[in-house]
């Protein structure tokens, strides 16, 4: 059927679908810094041609759907990138703190006390029968035993504080979790048989799962309904169309670190993913909570307790003054068996902390003068003591090695940084509002909108036209 | 390509936070003169900067050690010297009195003198340095010498740190000088003090034998005194040399750490303004950048 309605009809569809033009333009530009967002486009069809009278004639337009600008491979090529870039990005993070410890400037680190302790026993062999020097090789000696539980107090502190932020991270991910979920049931919701897709919701989904691949090491698809099915490590099924699993942390067995915990299916069984976890942010933290640090920490004791007991071994020998003048085989040190608590438990002997008169320096008895184990005591300073390395060696060795760690670990973070600004500078040449490109779609829309309106007034003329036939 | 606003901005961001950061880091570099101030700088230079320091702290400890070694040498050498001299008119007063020419009481008067020269060289015997008995070994708290010639120090040999691996001897172990050797008691000869007192006996004694057998052993204890001086000489050159030496490597020792450690400060100076001229081109390029828009000339 045809005949003036339909021309005006054709009219005031094309006028919708200007609108609409007008509409979608505006609504790009206002989200032109929303985070996440994809420009939209107004898909236009012809509307199915008619026959009349034989004749095929053009039924206007009409808006077929509203689509959401989008490379899918390139957001998966951004989210695999995330994966690395969390992880190199928490592991640099979390060992950035350490570094301080370590630098150069700080003038009361371990070496530096050393150093002092050793000058201390240098004056003690000059003057072994002097009580201020006595008085000063001890208080050096404190300063060394404090400046080792000083770096394993630090690094304690700071292995806490990754883990507290472990576990904010896994209440974010959780929740994270959930939203996905929650999403992929709007999705559905707001899926018809006209628009297979609802650019709006997709955007916000896909800036969660962006988010979320930063910090956990999962994998994903879009299946049935566009819905999207997240799997986590040790396969582990995180959201399944609208059920979504737990994320939560738990002391470890020994009741000092957490372990991460999944909870997925219906009877929400526990998974500890602490060690699957391979990518993401997480991965990043648990690596240097579990091996950076305990390395660190091991090193400190391994160096405490090699400078206590070579120092104990060359004292025991010793004869002191006074009224240890006459006896041997007094400790130096004490320091705990478990080479686990050797930093945070090296103290000086108690007969040194009651009278520096039972330092013991002297190798014969009755002997104030006598030096010999003094001297014994400054080899140490050279001596290999830490099997094939002096003290001094080993600590710059296993700090150098820290160092370097960090350094690669910085250069990792760049480049996954690099990579990441270039894919996302992709994303956002498909992606993003360029407002040039949508004032000229304004100009567009606007002229098509007063050209549809010219078809209506003539359609209104010649109906008036019609009208006027009879009178 | 079709270039989106959030793109643009993105990359100016992007590129002002890196002029930023490079003028930043030449600027503390400029402020604490240092080109490691981290860790991360350069790991393997920390290393090698600790080992510097730690040298450098050693020099100067063991500087410390040579002064004080000096001074104690300075100090048993002088006491040697004046051990030397006293034995030296000791010899004389025998030489001329055991010349039969002198009269009884004139040996009488010289065995007053040897009697002071005893007791001048018990107390020479019984010096000490910073308050220890140079002569005693280790037992450096208790008089070595006791007026009538017993030795009571023992045999402690006082090594001091000098340089990195090397101790030297400071101290003459007193024995060898003051109490003769089972060895040199069967050749017949006295302990020092020993000597003296038996000129001293003699001369008051009116014993020409006697006067005449210490004379002789006078010449062995002086041999003695001079071999131990020469000894001592030794050490303190060899000491001196290393003091000289130290010093050279201390130089070397703090030019190389300057070198690692430090910045090149014309270097850093010409970064710093090259990364100024970049960040400022860089905002200005922004803000032009920035600018331009269709919008700017749809009226």
């Amino acid at each position: 059927m045809s005949g003036l309605f339909h021309t005006l009809n054709i009219g005031s569809e094309s006028l919708f679908a200007s609108r609409q033009g007008v509409d979608t333009a505006g609504h790009n530009i206002a989200n032109a810094q929303t985070e996440g967002f994809s420009r939209q486009r107004v898909n236009l069809e012809a509307r199915a041609p008619s026959d009349a009278r034989g004749i095929v004639i053009g039924n206007g337009v009409f808006v077929k759907n509203i689509t959401r600008a989008h490379d899918q491979f390139l957001e998966k090529q951004i989210n695999d990138t995330n994966q690395e870039s969390g992880h190199s990005e928490a592991r640099l993070d979390s060992m950035k703190p350490l570094e301080s410890i370590y630098s150069p400037e700080l003038g009361n680190g371990v070496t530096t006390e050393l150093d002092k302790f050793f000058n201390a026993i240098q004056d003690l062999s000059n003057f072994p029968e002097e009580l201020p020097v006595r008085t000063a090789v001890k208080e050096t000696a404190q300063n060394v035993a404090n400046s080792f539980k000083h770096v394993d107090e630090r690094l304690k502190v700071q292995r806490d504080d990754i883990n507290d932020r472990i576990a904010a991270e896994v209440g974010d991910a959780s929740n994270m979790v959930a939203d996905i979920a929650k999403l992929n049931v709007a999705i559905k919701g707001a899926e018809t048989s006209a628009a297979s897709e609802v650019p709006d919701l997709l955007d916000k989904q896909d800036k969660i799962l962006r988010e979320l691949t930063k910090k956990l090491d999962i994998s994903y698809y879009r299946g049935d309904h566009n819905m999207v099915v997240v799997r986590g490590p040790s396969e582990t099924l995180l959201v399944d169309r609208g059920n979504a699993a737990k994320l939560d942390v738990k002391r470890h067995d020994d009741g000092t670190m957490y372990d991460i915990l999944v909870l997925d299916g219906a009877a929400f069984k526990p998974t500890v993913v602490t060690n699957t976890n391979k990518r993401g942010r997480l991965a990043g933290l648990v690596e240097v909570r579990d091996k950076v640090i305990p390395n660190l920490l091991g090193s400190n004791n391994k160096m405490a307790k090699g400078f206590a007991s070579s120092m104990n071994d060359v004292h025991r020998q010793g004869f002191g003054l006074k009224e240890y003048k006459e006896s041997v085989g007094r400790d130096f040190f004490n320091i705990s068996d478990d080479p686990d608590q050797a930093a945070q438990s090296i103290r000086l002997d108690d007969l040194i902390m009651e009278s520096a008169n039972a330092i013991s320096v002297a190798a014969s008895p009755n002997a104030p003068g006598d030096n010999v184990l003094a001297n014994d005591m400054l080899r140490l300073k050279e001596k290999k003591v830490m099997g094939d390395s002096s003290l001094n060696d080993y600590y710059a060795n296993y700090v150098g090695v820290f160092g370097l760690d960090l350094v690669r670990s910085q250069q990792t973070r760049d480049a996954d940084e690099t990579l990441i600004r270039n894919l996302n500078s992709r994303r956002d040449s498909v992606a993003g509002v360029a407002m040039d490109e949508e004032a000229t779609n304004l100009l567009k829309w606007q002229a098509n909108f007063t050209a549809s309106s010219k078809v209506i007034t003539t359609v209104d003329e010649m109906i008036e036209t019609v009208l006027q036939m009879k009178r | 390509m079709r270039v989106s606003d959030k793109q643009r901005y993105a990359e100016a961001n992007h590129r002002i936070d890196q002029a930023k950061t490079d003028n930043s880091g030449t600027l503390e570099q400029l402020s604490t003169q240092k080109r490691v101030n981290r860790l991360s700088d350069d790991p393997v230079g920390v290393g090698q900067i600790l080992r510097r320091r730690n040298q450098i702290n050693d020099i100067s400890q063991f500087s410390k050690n040579i002064e004080f070694t000096k001074g104690y040498i300075d100090r048993t050498e002088a006491s040697l010297q004046g051990i030397h001299d006293y034995l030296i008119r000791a010899k004389e007063l025998a030489v001329n009195l055991s010349n039969g020419t002198y009269a009884a009481n004139s040996r009488e008067a010289a065995g007053l003198e040897v009697k002071e020269i005893v007791e001048g060289v018990v107390s020479l015997a019984n010096s000490s340095y910073n308050n220890r008995y140079v002569f005693g070994g280790f037992r450096t708290q208790t008089p070595p010498v006791t007026g009538d010639g017993q030795f009571t120090g023992d045999d402690g040999a006082v090594y001091l740190q000098v340089e990195s691996g090397t101790f030297r001897q400071i101290n003459l172990q007193g024995r060898t000088l003051f109490e003769p050797s089972a060895d040199e008691r069967a050749k017949g000869h006295f302990g020092m003090i020993e000597t003296l007192a038996l000129l001293r006996d003699s001369l008051r004694g009116d014993d020409m034998q006697g006067i005449r057998k210490a004379m002789d052993e006078l010449d062995y204890q002086m041999e003695k005194t001079t071999s131990s001086q020469s000894t001592l000489g030794a050490v303190y050159n060899a000491i001196d040399e290393t003091s000289k030496r130290l010093d050279l490597n201390n130089e070397l020792t703090h030019s190389d750490l300057s070198r690692i450690e430090d910045a090149d400060v014309y270097q850093a100076t010409t970064d710093f303004k090259k990364t100024e001229a970049i960040l400022q081109s860089t905002l200005m390029a922004s803000n032009k950048l920035l600018q331009p828009s269709l919008l700017n000339f749809l009226q």
